[in-house]
């Protein structure tokens, strides 16, 4: 592989191991639950049994009495001191409550008084001598119930349960549909999931009255925030410090709010000692507000009697759970820019609605959204192929992109940077030796067992970089940029400090930027240290999201090593007496270009500029240190592209379903991945494998489920099934390289592009299995009963 | 997730544990590997006000040789009925159970009586038990007695052990010469309590079978033996026709329950499956055995 990058690449390009992980496997990272401070309080939580309530009255007497207990604050006197939580920009607002419920509980544990006490047990004790006097309500639980007129209201305020609705149409759907030979068409369920990092939520308040400042210590995943506009009377300035933290997924945007500004209340109430709250295991199954993807599907796509996809209709309605108190909801905007996958569609309609429902609010999930759309895709790519009695991969390969078309512009405006799908779907074809798992699906067909294959493949939006195109409808029509910071500096004797912006998340990020600033400067690994910062003093940064980092931390590492570059070389242009075009820099000195002549070590530039500036002029910046802001050099308010690269991936599966118990269980599994330039190729097929596992867990284990009443039923790990190692296939990767032109380096993103694609590839694998009986399963979650429903089902035709 | 205080009370003989119970009586609970009890004890399920820690109490761990059976202390771990010589000698179908039951980390905490008292109706241990006809001895300041498993359990959760008593002891009577066993299950990840399970042990005389035990688990308030089931059985020479009768007599005679990972029509259709499972490898490893 030839790495396309302005330096001579020894670490760049392999797997080297990664730099953190001695520090995160012998448990020396400082999370948030080891954070202690004198005095510090706990606290718990009093939630909510009722899916949706009224509150009556409340209680606290005896819990306020109970030795230990410094504070019981009621979602009521919360209420009096906050401001509802933050809605989505673009959505009128009125759609979320308070940090806790004050009048009304909307899901079934959502908190409604939280006591601050000398220990977490004496707080758990005190919650549960709480007493609230509830009205019970009916619930809301089926969405599409709740968009009926006659549903009850989950806010009274507003007229209906819908949250919004938009429809974005494409080219002449209409039309185009009317013309098709042949039309298909199908409705899907997507299961409620979410993310399961090893950590959960935490946060420390301190709100010291005296020095007018409230400082939260969290392990948010979005650095630089601030929660003072949630106060009625705020604190002077407030700071939000992020801990390193032990996995996202998503789960610690938007999540934490509520949590911080009760704990900044409880503090300010109990003048101003450390507040720590740690959500449990069972509090974040149960009310984390980081549900996603509860999603129904109707789809019609059309097509050319030889199989060319000229239309596609989706129609999404997404249950958001009790409120849009972070933006998660946008999640149904993300598919936009992936509208048509790797398919050239030219006529598209896509229909959204959202409704609130008494569950657990949305959040985010690794994915954005993209993976269920993926998913509806590529089902119905796989029902037209057998309408039209072609193969999966050859209604594929008869609908792709082609690689001389990039960059590619879709129907709604997004610029695909490059790729070449053929090429990928044949390498997933000839390593999983397509043709051979055919004829091996056929004998055992023959023989009366369910075996499935499936040929799928997916989109990658990567390095979003700003709030552009299509995501401007939810922010109210305005764009904005998000920018991505690195500092570098050089000591005296030659090594490296490196700082990031964001905190210790696990993806990897301190290890490429180590490998990428050690090549830049020809010095070794163990001369570049990597730190991130807590967020305290920030440059701009948006962390990691929207499987960004490679891409843009690419560029803000490059640009502060140009940057720190040009200075040392215009020191030492000085100190050589050369000019500074016939200097370069080469293995951790200045030289001649060329190689000839005298060398200068680097940090004996620094030490000159640190020690000794008085041999320099003036207008030389004496100082070793730079940070550099990157941000795409682009218009915000277009109808561009939110995303820089669009990576992609070719994912093949064999299943065989067990006839008796309609249990699955995955054979082969077999990927050919494009993110481009891999900075390290190791770090790409961990992420590749951890995203693997996800999409397995949302199609064979993992769902959020209710009853009738609203109860949650999935609220230990006994209960939400998250795959283990036994049943995760260690996949087979394949790499195929297309650099992105529009990158530093040639990187795309890869931290989400497995979880896109997986699902698509069990679902349309299981589905595959049963197609000889006639039956579909339109849940996404395979789970052994519903197939088994099915096989049964059809035993009965 | 913090348990309620308790008082905590770790005893080093039995004599002494069995003291504590008669004081404190049903106020008391005995923590063995915790594996259970920790996470009862955390969502507040479990609200004892003294805890009486068993795991120090070293007269109590141990596999022995009694006659003609296997006799296992109260706090002896699960992962031990993996690499004990005289388990595989004598009952290897309590290391077939094993390996269908949860993950190492929990197996090392886990103890075997632990398994059988706690009596999830899903284990594997309390079914292995009762087609085995194993016996727990329990006892208290007034005495011993022997409890046989097959009497021991009293619907959901229960057994009929009376709050000052502990179990030190389980005896797996030792398995006929050329027994074929087998202990099958469908869970949906690996190591999950089952959402249902059969557990067999099949002799033959000549081609007949001479003696048969099965007993099964996640299909009922607590594990229980199939006796009709054995009736069919016993006396005939195998045959699909006769395991498919078995199978179906298994499914309509269960009362399996409703909850969110499977319905009891589900398990009732697996009952049928699994007996069938498990009898085609009891006898498979009965033939093998009277082979070698
Ligand atoms: C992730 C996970 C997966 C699991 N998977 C399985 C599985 O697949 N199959 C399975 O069978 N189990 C499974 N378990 C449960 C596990 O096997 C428990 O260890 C077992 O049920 C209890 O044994 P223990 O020694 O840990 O007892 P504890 O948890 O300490 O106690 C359990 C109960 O038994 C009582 N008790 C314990 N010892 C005695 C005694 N000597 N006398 C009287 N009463 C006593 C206690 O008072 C308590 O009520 C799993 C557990 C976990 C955490």
């Amino acid at each position: 592989m030839s790495i396309p990058v302005p330096f001579k690449s020894k670490y760049v390009g392999q797997s080297v191991k990664r730099v953190e992980d001695p520090v995160l496997l012998t448990g020396r990272a400082r999370h948030i639950d080891d954070l202690e401070f004198p005095g510090m309080l706990h606290v718990a939580f009093l939630r909510s049994p009722h899916a949706h309530a009224k509150i009556i009255s409340f209680d606290v007497s005896a819990a306020s009495a109970l030795p230990g207990v410094e504070c019981v604050l009621t979602g009521a006197e919360l209420k009096e001191e906050t401001r509802p939580l933050n809605t989505m920009p673009g959505i009128a607002s009125g759609w979320s409550g308070y940090a806790m419920a004050a009048d009304k509980v909307r899901y079934a544990g959502e908190a409604v008084a939280a006591v601050a006490a000398t220990s977490r047990y004496i707080a758990e004790d005190a919650a549960e001598l709480i007493q609230v006097e509830y009205e019970i309500l009916d619930a809301v639980v089926d969405p599409e119930q709740a968009a009926l007129p006659e549903s009850a209201l989950v806010y009274e305020n507003q007229e209906s349960n819908v949250l919004f609705e938009r429809n974005y149409t494409y080219g002449e759907p209409d039309r185009a549909m009317k013309e098709a030979d042949l039309v298909v068409r199908e409705n899907y369920r997507f299961p409620r999931v979410s993310g399961n990092p090893l950590e959960t939520v935490g946060v420390i308040a301190r709100w010291d009255s005296v020095a007018d400042e409230l400082t939260c210590w969290t392990n948010t995943q979005s650095p630089g925030g601030s929660i003072r506009g949630s106060f009625v009377n705020p604190p002077g300035r407030d700071q939000i410090t992020a801990q390193p933290h032990g996995g996202s997924f998503g789960t610690k945007m938007g999540a934490l709010l509520k949590y911080e500004i009760t704990a900044a209340l409880l503090s300010r109430l109990c003048d101003g000692r450390h507040v720590k709250y740690i959500e449990d295991r069972m509090e974040h199954l149960l009310a984390s507000s980081t549900h996603a993807w509860d999603r129904r599907y109707e789809a019609e796509f059309g097509f050319t009697s030889d199989g060319r996809c000229t239309v596609m209709k989706v129609r999404l309605l997404n249950d958001v759970g009790s409120s849009c108190e972070n933006s998660a909801p946008s999640m149904c905007w993300k598919p936009l820019v992936m509208l048509t996958g790797p398919y050239k569609v030219q006529h598209f309609e896509y229909d959204m609605a959202a409704v609130v429902t008494n569950k657990t609010p949305e959040g985010a999930y690794r994915g954005y959204g993209v993976p269920p759309h993926t998913l509806v895709i590529e089902r119905l790519m796989d029902k037209a192929a057998v309408a039209l009695g072609m193969d999966a991969a050859e209604i594929r390969q008869h609908n792709f992109i082609q690689p001389d078309e990039f960059p590619y512009k879709t129907p709604t405006g997004t610029e695909y940077d490059s790729g070449d799908y053929p090429a990928v779907l044949q390498l997933a074809l000839e390593k999983a030796n397509y043709e051979g798992l055919k004829a091996e699906q056929q004998r055992r067909r023959d023989e009366g067992r369910l075996v499935g294959l499936s040929v799928v493949f997916g989109i990658e939006p990567g390095g979003v970089w700003a709030m552009t195109g299509p995501f401007r409808d939810w922010l109210g029509g305005m764009g904005a940029i998000n920018p991505e910071s690195a500092a570098i500096s050089i000591s005296a004797e030659g090594t490296f400090d490196v700082e990031l912006f964001y905190a210790l998340e696990g993806q990897g990020q301190p290890t490429f930027a180590t490998q990428i600033i050690a090549d830049y400067f020809g010095v070794t690994m163990e001369s570049v240290r990597v730190s991130q910062s807590d967020a305290r003093n920030p440059a701009p940064s948006m962390g990691p999201a929207g499987s960004r980092q490679a891409v843009v931390l690419t560029f803000a590492l490059i640009g502060a090593a140009d940057k720190l570059a040009a200075r040392l070389i215009r020191v030492a242009s000085n100190l050589l007496q050369t000019p500074a075009d016939q200097l370069e820099i080469a293995d951790g000195s200045v030289q001649l270009k060329g190689g000839q002549g005298p060398t200068l070590p680097l940090g004996q530039i620094a030490a000159t500029m640190t020690f000794r500036p008085d041999l320099l002029p003036d207008e030389i910046e004496g100082n070793p240190q730079v940070t550099y802001t990157w941000r795409a050099n682009r218009p915000v308010d277009t109808e561009g592209s939110p995303y820089l690269s669009y990576a992609n991936a070719c994912h093949v599966a064999l299943v065989e379903v067990d006839r008796a118990t309609g249990q699955t269980s995955i054979e082969r599994y077999v990927i050919a991945d494009d993110c481009g330039t891999r900075l390290n190729p190791a770090m790409v097929e961990g992420q590749v494998q951890g995203g693997v596992a996800q999409g397995i867990g949302a199609t064979l284990f993992e769902e959020y489920v209710y009853d009738e009443y609203g109860q949650p039923q999935s609220v230990t790990f006994a209960d939400y099934l998250m795959p283990s190692i036994y049943e995760v296939p260690m996949t087979e990767k394949h790499a195929f390289v297309t650099p992105s032109p529009l990158t530093a380096l040639g990187v795309k993103g890869t931290g989400e592009g497995a979880i896109h694609v997986t699902p698509a590839a069990i679902f349309c694998a299981v589905n595959d299995a049963l197609a000889p009986l006639g039956v579909e399963l339109e849940h996404a979650n395979a789970k052994p009963e519903r197939v088994w429903q099915l096989i049964q089902q059809a035993a009965n035709i | 997730m913090k348990p309620v205080a308790f008082k905590y009370l770790k005893p080093a003989t039995v004599e002494e544990a069995t003291a504590f119970l008669a004081e404190y009586g049903s106020e008391a609970k005995i923590l063995a590997g915790g594996q259970s009890m920790m996470p009862m004890l955390s969502m507040r399920i479990a609200r004892p006000s003294v805890l009486v820690d068993i795991n120090e109490i070293a007269e109590l761990t141990y596999i022995r040789a009694a006659d003609d059976a296997v006799a296992i202390g109260s706090v002896t771990r699960q992962r031990r009925l993996g690499d004990d010589d005289l388990v595989a000698e004598q009952v290897p179908v309590l290391a077939s159970a094993l390996k269908c039951m949860s993950h190492p980390q929990i197996q090392n905490r886990g103890t075997v009586v632990g398994s059988i008292c706690h009596g999830d109706p899903a284990a594997e241990l309390p079914a292995v038990a009762i087609a085995l006809g194993a016996e727990l001895t329990a006892c208290s300041q007034a005495g011993t007695r022997t409890i046989p498993v097959a009497e021991f359990y009293r619907g959901y959760y229960r057994n009929i052990l009376e709050p000052d008593e502990l179990v030190s002891e389980v005896n797996f009577p030792a398995m006929l010469p050329g027994c074929g066993w087998s202990v099958v299950e469908i869970s949906r990840r690996h190591g999950d309590l089952a959402l249902a399970g059969v557990a067999s042990l099949v002799a033959f005389a000549g081609e007949e079978i001479d003696h048969v035990r099965i007993a099964c688990f996640g299909l009922g308030k607590a594990a229980h033996r199939l006796v009709d089931a054995e009736s069919l059985l016993k006396g005939q020479r195998t045959s699909s026709e006769l395991f498919q009768e078995v199978a179906s007599l298994v499914s309509s005679s269960v009362k399996p329950m409703d909850d969110s990972h499977a319905s009891a029509e589900y398990r009732r259709a697996l009952a049928a499956e699994l007996t069938q499972r498990s009898l085609f490898e009891a006898i498979e490893r009965a033939k093998q055995g009277a082979a070698s």
